[in-house]
């Protein structure tokens, strides 16, 4: 449903993340989560040369394993 | 419609929503097949200057607002159009959610979840942050995104060219937008 809506919109660029709606960063209190798709969200803004591109995120809601990242 | 009476069916919007066959039910108006019609035309501009010298600020639609300011307004089932801003010193706890669209639980618990303003921080190049942005902007915005009718064209003619002018007047280079 994301893609549908966000196609409407025409944002610029977009990361797209199949989390549940009303959870645009992830999980509560996962710090290293919020960070990383800030950053992924910047590398687009950084990278993207594409009007409208939406790039799908890898990150699978509650399966996908932080802690590596910094925090 | 009595308070009491407004709270109960608040709640009860609230629970029903949580119910995933519901969510796809009041997301049917909005499905759509995307085509490259829809995407022609998307405004666009590159970055100007390298990301460590811009200047972000955040905007939701997930009804964020200071705990001292008047909550979006519940009461008209068609929305409210108004916007909150939010300084961007504002510590999580003088923040709270009024938006009875969504399931708000897990944001209410940490409100980075809609509104990242502590990671955020945590990368710009003040206060020992980690240099990967500039400066976090003075100011950020927040709506709730549930609006039809008259409001939509309020959001379109009114609020949304203000909150746009007011982010350039603060020298903003980059938004990042976060639905909700």
């Amino acid at each position: 449903m994301a893609r549908e809506v966000t196609a409407q919109v025409r944002p610029p660029r977009t990361l797209l993340l199949r989390y549940p709606f009303g959870h645009p960063l992830g999980e509560p209190g996962n710090t290293a989560q919020h960070r990383r798709i800030l950053l992924d969200l910047l590398d687009l803004l950084e990278n993207s040369k594409t009007p409208g591109e939406m790039l799908e995120s890898p990150y699978r809601w509650k399966r996908h394993d932080f802690s590596s990242e910094p925090s | 419609m009595t308070q009491s009476e407004k709270s109960l069916g608040s709640r009860l919007a609230f629970w029903l929503f949580r119910l995933p066959v519901v969510q796809r039910f009041w997301s049917r108006g909005f499905q759509t097949e995307a085509g490259a019609d829809e995407m022609a035309n998307v405004p666009w501009v590159g970055l100007k200057k390298p990301l460590a010298e811009c200047r972000v600020a955040l905007v939701t639609t997930g009804g964020v607002h200071l705990v001292s300011e008047k909550p979006f307004d519940m009461g008209d089932p068609q929305g409210d159009a108004s916007y909150r801003v939010i300084p961007s010193d504002t510590p999580a706890q003088d923040l709270m959610i009024t938006h009875d669209y969504y399931d708000h639980k897990d944001a209410d618990a940490d409100i980075d979840v809609v509104l990242p303003l502590r990671v955020l921080r945590s990368l710009s190049g003040e206060d020992g942050g980690e240099g990967v942005i500039g400066k976090v902007a003075p100011r950020h915005y927040s709506l709730m995104g549930h609006m039809e009718g008259p409001h939509l064209e309020k959001l379109r003619k009114e609020t949304a060219p203000e909150v746009a002018r007011r982010l350039s007047e603060d020298g903003v280079d980059v938004v990042l937008f976060t639905p909700a």
